[in-house]
This record gives C-alpha cells, sequence and structure tokens, in this order.
C-alpha cells in the first residue's frame, strides 16, 4: 500500500489535526441520540408485545374451537365419520360434514355400527 | 468478529441502553466530524447521528459481528449523511458557525474543510477524526488503499495553503 512519508510540513499539519480531534460531542446531542435509541427499543417492545398478544389469542381460538361441541372427538366418532368417507381434517369441521351427509348439522350422523341414521 | 472487548459487544446484541451509551461515549466525535463533514451544516450532522444510532439499535446483531465497530460506525453515519444530502433542503449548505464549541474542529479549520474537494475532505476527516486506517478507509469509501492515502495527501496539502493553526 502506498503510505510513503509526507513531507515534514504535512506531518506537522497531520499533528496539528490530530490535536484539533474532537473528544466528545455537545451532551445535548448525546441526550438526545440516547433518548431516540430508547424510543426505538420502546417501539421495539410494543411490536413484540403485540405480536405475543396475537399468538396467544390465535391459542386461545385454536383451543376454544378444538373444544367446540360440534366437533367429532372420540375414536368412535372418528370411526364413525371414516365409514362416511371423510378424511380427519374433514371431519374436525362439523359444517362439511353435515354437508356432505345432508343431515342437520345438530343430527347425530352414524350408529356406532356405521350405518347412516 | 469485532476487536471490542467480549462484554460491550454482547450488550450490543441484546440492545442494552447501556451499551449503546458507551458506543456513542467512544465513537461519536469522530461519527460527527464524518456526518459534518459531508452534510456542512450541523443541524443536519445531529439530525444523521440519531438517525444512525435507532438504525444501529435496530440492525444491533450486524453490529456486534462488526470487524471494526469504529469502522462499521463511521461506515453507518457516512451512509445516513449521504442519504440525507441526497434529499432536498430548504436550508443553503453554506458553512454555519458553531455555536457549541467542545464538539468539534475550530471554525476556521471547518471553514478550510469545507472548502475541500467531497471526496478529499471525507478522507482527512475520517483519517484524523476517525483514525481508520487507508485500508478501512478505503473499504470504507469504496476505493483502493492507495486511493484513499493518495486523497488524504491532495487533502493535506490543499489545507495547508488556506489553515494556519
Amino acid at each position: 500500500m502506498n503510505e510513503s512519508p509526507l513531507e515534514p510540513e504535512l506531518l506537522e499539519l497531520e499533528a496539528q489535526l490530530l490535536g484539533q480531534r474532537a473528544q466528545a460531542t455537545a451532551p445535548q446531542l448525546r441526550a438526545r441520540v440516547l433518548l431516540a435509541v430508547e424510543r426505538a427499543q420502546r417501539a421495539e417492545r410494543r411490536v413484540w408485545l403485540s405480536s405475543v398478544a396475537a399468538m396467544l389469542l390465535a391459542l386461545l381460538l385454536l383451543r376454544g374451537s378444538a373444544h367446540d361441541k360440534s366437533a367429532p372427538h372420540s375414536a368412535a366418532e372418528r370411526a364413525d365419520f371414516a365409514a362416511l368417507g371423510l378424511s380427519p381434517a374433514e371431519s374436525k369441521h362439523w359444517s362439511l360434514i353435515a354437508q356432505r351427509a345432508e343431515l342437520p348439522m345438530w343430527a347425530p350422523l352414524v350408529d356406532q355400527s356405521g350405518a347412516v341414521r | 468478529m469485532t476487536h471490542e472487548s467480549p462484554a460491550p459487544v454482547r450488550g450490543l446484541a441484546e440492545g442494552r441502553p447501556e451499551a449503546f451509551a458507551e458506543l456513542y461515549d467512544r465513537h461519536a466525535a469522530a461519527m460527527f466530524a464524518v456526518a459534518r463533514a459531508i452534510c456542512g451544516r450541523r443541524a443536519d450532522a445531529e439530525d444523521a447521528m440519531q438517525q444512525t444510532f435507532v438504525e444501529l439499535y435496530q440492525s444491533r446483531q450486524a453490529l456486534a459481528r462488526a470487524h471494526s465497530l469504529r469502522a462499521y460506525v463511521c461506515r453507518a453515519v457516512r451512509n445516513t449523511a449521504l442519504r440525507a444530502r441526497a434529499r432536498p433542503a430548504p436550508q443553503s449548505l453554506e458553512f454555519e458557525p458553531s455555536s457549541a464549541p467542545p464538539a468539534e474542529f475550530d471554525s476556521e479549520l471547518q471553514q478550510a474543510l469545507q472548502a475541500l474537494p467531497q471526496e478529499q475532505r471525507e478522507a482527512l476527516v475520517l483519517k484524523t477524526q476517525a483514525e481508520l486506517s487507508f485500508e478501512e478507509l478505503g473499504e470504507l469509501l469504496g476505493i483502493s488503499p492507495n486511493t484513499a492515502a493518495s486523497r488524504y495527501r491532495y487533502a493535506l496539502e490543499k489545507l495547508r495553503h488556506t489553515w494556519k493553526p
């Protein structure tokens, strides 16, 4: 690399420039900058908390859906729906089941023998 | 990996305010000189400083992985200042006398610096204020170390005729 030595006059000037080097900024600028960093941190936390809250809400909704009385749970019920040719995913959706079986949503679909009532 | 000691770097990666305060205390003077060399106006340089620190916080994982923190933060503030300068500003970019002396060069030197061509001014300030090597300077400016050294030398030669300490 070309770091050829500077002439004495330039070296002296360089030394004077280094001597002029600022050691600090104005205190007001320091306070302003660090406050902006703190604000950015708070904003980031708010976003994080919002996303966590949204995730918890989604989990609660899913849990509520799983506890929906209209959704089949037992092995016997799953077997019943399998007998109707419905996949497990489909069997979770009572409205779809009712639609395919052409039954009202509240009606029991099949008995233990698999026969459609 | 950064040359800084592990504790401050870990604090930066974790976004601890005290780590950013320490980062400021170590490097802000050099960063401000870089911003001032590009923006000209003190107010614009201060805005660039604030914006840079917010962005450094937001990308703190990359900051903590920086090879040289000083070079990294000087590059960051330079980029912010260049973006700010590219925006249309209602005010002129003429030299503005300093009202808060401890932060930078004296006003006569500041005027002499503003009279230098932009690329020479940047080389001079980055070398003398940020204490970057010619390799770091070249990497930051996207030029070879030799070109960086030449710009620095030309800047010194011009400054010799316009600034008397």
